[in-house]
C-alpha cells in the first residue's frame, strides 16, 4: 500500500481540513502519516481516532513558530516524507500550507498539485472558478497535493493512533516575532463552511451584522465580495472571488452581490445558491437556484425571527 | 538587484476558457493584462528602490504578447526587464516555470525577489516559495509594509487570527499580499521612458548551466483530459418577501438538521 504523509493542524485543535485530508488519504488508497508541528493533546488524539484511520504522527515541533517559519517547516516534512517513505505529500490551501508545500516540492523535486483532490490514479483539479474539472498525471515517484478539502464521512473503525516526536533541532534564518494574536472565531473556515452567507455592495457596511447572525444560527461563514472588501466593509481573508477565496458549500446565500464574473468564479460550485437582490436583472440571478427579489435586510431579519422560534 | 517576476493573464473580469487542442487557457479569448497581485510587488520594490537605491527588474515567461505587461511594469518605474520566450515552456508546470525563473535569478545576480500573492488565473500561489527553496534561500509570503535596512528585510503578515512581523535576511524571495500597496499608475513620462528601457531576451538555452537545466526542461505534470461542469440553469424568482423568508428558512434547517 502506498503511503501519505498529511500535514496535519492544531494550532486549535485538529482542523476540519486535516480531519478531511486524513480520511481523503485513508479512502483513495493510503496508508497514513501526519506530521505536526506542535504536540498533540489527547483531546486531538481522540479526535484523529474519531477518522476511523489509523494514523502514525510524527511530531516535528514544539510552537506555532513553524507555521510562519516555511523554510524549516519544509525542511522537516520533506525529511519525514522520506523516513516515512511516503509517496504523496498532503498540504493545506491556507497561504502556509502553500508555502511550505511549495518547498517540499522543490527539495523532493516531485510534481506539485495545487487545489485538487485524489480520484482513482489521477489527480483532479477544480479550474478557472470550478467550470471545469481538470484531470492531471505526474510523473515524479512523489507527488505534493495541495488539497481542496471536500466533505468526508469518517471511516466506520477505530482509528488506531501513534504519536512519535522528533522535535528539530534546526534554527531558522528568519526571524518572527508575534505582533497581535486574536482568538479565532468560532465561526468555521469559509472553504469548509456547509453555509457561506456573502455580502457585496448592496449590503453596506452595517448589514454585515445581519450577515453574521444568519451564519450563526446554523453554524456557518461568512464571505463578503471584492466590492464590499474593497469599501472596507468585511475583512480581505473573507473575500469570495478570483482574487479571494473559492468557496463550493452545500448552501451560498449572496445577499446585495450582483454577480461579476469575478464574484462567480469563487462561488458558482455550490450545491445551492441563494440570492438575494433589489435588481431584476442582476448577473447572479442567472446562477442561482432561488432568486429572491427584495431587500436583503426584509428577507433575513424574517428569516432570523423564524429560525429563532 | 531586486527581481520582480510577473504574469500576463487574462482579466480577471473576463470569461475564460479551455483549449482543447493544447490542454491550456484560450488566451486569445480572453483580455490579456498584467495579473493584478503582481502591480503591489512591483509597488513595493519601487518603494523600497527609492528608499535603498537597488536596482530593479522584472521577468516574465511567456509568448511575445507578455511584452505588454513588462512595459507596464517598466512605465511604472521599474529599470530593466526579462522576457523568457521558449516552445519548450509553453504550458510549463510549476516546477519548470520556478526553476526558469530562479535561473534568471541567479544568472543576472538578483539578491531580492519580490513576487505577487498568485496569479488569477492558475490561483496557485505556489511559484515564489519554489524559486526560493530552488535557490536556497528563505522565503515568506502574502507581506505588507516591507522596509530594507542594512541588508534585512522588515515585513508584516497579517492573518484572520494574527499578526507577526519578520526579519528576513537577505538575498530572499518574499511575495506580497493583496491590496498591501496602492500601485502608481504610469506618468506619460514613464510611458515614454518605458520604450527606451532594455528588454532582454532569453531562450530556454540562455538558462541553461544555472544548476536548473533539467528542471526547466523536463515537466513533472501532464494534464490528461478535462470536463465542463453542467452549466447552472435560472431557478425560481420569488418576490413575495413572506414566501421568500419561508423558503430560505426551510432550505437553513434542512442543513441544520443534517448537521
Amino acid at each position: 500500500m502506498t503511503k501519505a504523509l498529511v500535514i496535519i493542524d492544531l494550532q486549535d485543535g485538529l482542523s476540519e481540513w486535516s480531519r478531511r485530508a486524513i480520511i481523503h488519504s485513508a479512502t483513495s488508497g493510503h496508508e497514513v502519516s501526519a506530521v505536526a508541528f506542535v504536540s498533540p493533546t489527547s483531546e486531538d488524539l481522540s479526535a484523529i481516532s474519531e477518522t476511523g484511520v489509523n494514523v502514525r504522527v510524527v511530531v516535528v515541533g514544539d510552537s506555532n513558530e513553524f507555521g510562519t517559519q516555511y523554510e524549516l517547516a519544509s525542511e522537516e516534512v520533506a525529511a519525514v516524507a522520506t523516513s516515512e517513505g511516503a509517496s504523496l505529500i498532503v498540504a493545506p490551501p491556507s497561504v502556509a500550507g502553500r508555502s511550505v508545500a511549495a518547498r517540499v516540492a522543490v527539495i523532493l523535486k516531485s510534481a506539485l498539485i495545487t487545489d485538487g483532490v485524489i480520484s482513482d490514479d489521477y489527480f483532479a483539479q477544480s479550474a478557472l472558478g470550478g467550470k471545469y474539472m481538470v484531470r492531471s498525471t505526474s510523473h515524479t515517484p512523489v507527488t505534493v497535493l495541495v488539497y481542496k478539502s471536500e466533505k468526508a464521512n469518517p471511516i466506520d473503525s477505530t482509528g488506531l493512533v501513534e504519536s512519535i516526536s522528533q522535535i528539530s533541532s534546526k534554527q531558522p534564518r528568519i526571524k518572527v516575532s508575534l505582533t497581535s494574536r486574536q482568538k479565532v472565531s468560532n465561526r468555521p473556515e469559509l472553504t469548509e463552511a456547509s453555509v457561506v452567507v456573502s455580502g457585496g455592495r448592496g449590503v453596506t457596511e452595517g448589514g454585515f451584522a445581519l450577515l453574521e447572525e444568519v451564519a450563526d444560527l446554523v453554524g456557518g461563514a461568512v464571505g463578503a465580495s471584492r466590492a464590499a472588501v474593497d469599501s472596507g466593509w468585511y475583512p480581505a481573508s473573507s473575500q469570495v472571488g478570483q482574487t479571494g477565496k473559492s468557496v463550493s458549500p452545500d448552501i451560498y446565500i449572496a445577499a446585495g452581490i450582483s454577480g461579476a464574473i469575478q464574484h462567480k468564479a469563487g462561488m458558482q460550485t455550490a450545491k445551492k445558491i441563494i440570492a438575494i437582490n433589489t435588481d431584476a436583472e442582476a448577473p447572479i440571478f442567472d446562477i442561482s437556484d432561488i432568486s429572491i427579489l427584495g431587500d436583503f435586510s426584509e428577507v433575513l431579519k424574517g428569516v432570523v425571527s423564524k429560525i429563532k422560534l | 538587484m531586486i527581481l520582480v517576476p510577473i504574469k500576463q493573464v487574462p482579466d480577471s473580469w473576463s470569461e475564460k476558457e479551455l483549449e482543447p487542442a493544447t490542454k491550456r487557457l484560450a488566451r486569445a479569448k480572453a483580455d490579456p493584462v498584467l495579473n493584478d497581485l503582481d502591480e503591489f510587488a512591483i509597488e513595493a520594490a519601487l518603494q523600497v528602490a527609492e528608499a535603498s537605491g537597488i536596482p530593479t527588474a522584472l521577468v516574465t515567461i511567456g509568448p511575445e504578447s507578455a511584452r505588454e505587461a513588462l512595459l507596464k511594469g517598466l512605465s511604472m518605474g521599474v529599470d530593466e526587464a526579462y522576457h523568457v520566450s521558449d516552445v519548450g515552456l509553453e504550458g510549463a508546470c510549476y516546477m519548470q516555470t520556478s526553476a526558469a525563473i530562479a535561473a534568471v535569478a541567479k544568472k543576472i545576480g538578483a539578491t531580492l525577489i519580490f513576487a505577487g500573492l498568485e496569479s488569477t488565473d492558475g490561483k496557485g500561489a505556489v511559484i515564489p516559495s519554489m524559486v526560493a527553496a530552488h535557490l536556497n534561500w528563505p522565503s515568506a509570503s502574502s507581506l505588507s509594509e516591507v522596509s530594507v535596512t542594512n541588508g534585512v528585510i522588515k515585513a508584516k503578515l497579517s492573518e484572520s487570527h494574527q499578526e507577526v512581523m519578520y526579519e528576513i535576511p537577505t538575498p530572499c524571495v518574499i511575495s506580497l499580499a493583496e491590496n498591501s500597496y496602492e500601485p502608481r499608475f504610469p506618468s506619460f513620462k514613464g510611458i515614454m521612458a518605458a520604450k527606451k528601457k532594455t528588454i532582454t531576451d532569453f531562450a530556454i538555452a540562455d538558462l541553461m548551466n544555472q544548476g536548473f537545466d533539467d528542471l526547466i526542461s523536463s515537466p513533472t505534470v501532464s494534464v490528461l483530459d478535462w470536463q465542463e461542469a453542467a452549466p447552472r440553469s435560472k431557478g425560481v424568482i420569488i418576490s413575495d418577501i413572506d414566501l421568500a423568508i419561508d423558503s430560505l428558512v426551510t432550505v437553513l434547517r434542512e442543513v441544520k438538521e443534517s448537521r
